[in-house]
């Protein structure tokens, strides 16, 4: 299996970083300089995972590990280096959602707990396409053709 | 024991769920606020939700405070393809709780998030504190 700091996300981060970033510490904060964007979504899982709880009258907001771990292989299949900073948020039942917002056009990340993943393209609001998104040979196409399209012009 | 729709739950009756993260609501073209998809999306496909005109808004603002509700009727939840089903038990002592099954799509399927979809379009939002009041 090739280990996630071997993936093109990675490619231009300090290895003895990476392995870190690549678990649930806390992500080394030069991360921040040579990649914001992977920083800050890594930042943000380690505090949904920290913070979430059970709320009766709502829903399950901890983080499940297979989700958890399928958020970090979306992060490290992307080879596109200059993005925006993402909004990672809870999904009720333990899931959790990750968005990309460019003017009005968004890439939203839907991952089940179970580790499933619905992505969706939006754009002023609406549905452009969507797809379920599985690991293996057009996983990683399919990614970032949707993040490819957000930034650009 | 799986959860039955309610078919006495009908119509314009209004449905609340508590927007516990600010992601869980968005902003229309005209800047006023919508309930996101991802608010009526659950892993266990259980949403936990309260009948709005049975259940007491001030014990909701007291458990969360400082945070919005989304409202949308049950005709456009079933529309959407889900059920409304009592759950007494799951309010923590909150009356009128109620979950939101989703029927119609295979779960955490691109359908069942664009049906979700289709309902928080559907949806309003508004102030806990100030609902209750």
């Amino acid at each position: 299996m090739t280990p996630l700091t071997a993936t093109p996300a990675f490619q231009h981060v300090d290895s003895v970083h990476a392995v870190k970033a690549a678990t649930s510490e806390l992500v080394p904060a030069s991360l921040s300089d040579t990649a914001p964007w992977l920083y800050s979504a890594l930042s943000q899982l380690h505090d949904l995972q920290d913070s979430g709880r059970n709320l009766i009258g709502v829903g399950d907001l901890r983080i499940s590990e297979r989700a958890s771990t399928q958020v970090r292989t979306i992060l490290s299949l992307i080879n596109i280096k200059t993005l925006p900073t993402p909004v990672l948020y809870p999904l009720s039942g333990s899931g959790i959602g990750l968005k990309w917002t460019v003017g009005s056009r968004e890439v939203e990340f839907t991952i089940f707990a179970s580790a499933k993943t619905v992505v969706a393209k939006l754009e002023k609001g609406q549905l452009l396409d969507d797809c379920e998104f599985s690991e293996g040979t057009d996983a990683q196409s399919d990614l970032n053709g949707y993040l490819g399209w957000l930034v650009r012009l | 024991m799986p959860f039955e729709d309610d078919c006495a739950l009908a119509g314009d009756i209004e449905i609340v769920r508590v927007l516990v993260d600010r992601s869980w609501c968005t902003k229309n073209d005209d800047g006023t606020e919508r309930p996101s998809s991802i608010a009526f999306l659950d892993s266990l496909n259980e949403v936990s939700c309260f009948i709005l005109n049975e259940t007491n808004l001030s014990l909701i603002a007291d458990r969360f405070p400082d945070k919005k509700i989304a409202i949308v009727t049950v005709a456009a939840a079933r529309e959407a393809g889900f059920i409304v089903a009592r759950d007494p038990d799951g309010g923590g002592g909150i009356p009128g709780h109620v979950v939101l099954v989703q029927r119609s799509a295979p779960l955490e399927s691109k359908q069942h998030v664009r049906l979700t979809r289709q309902l928080a379009k559907n949806g309003r939002v508004s102030g806990l504190s100030q609902a209750a009041q």
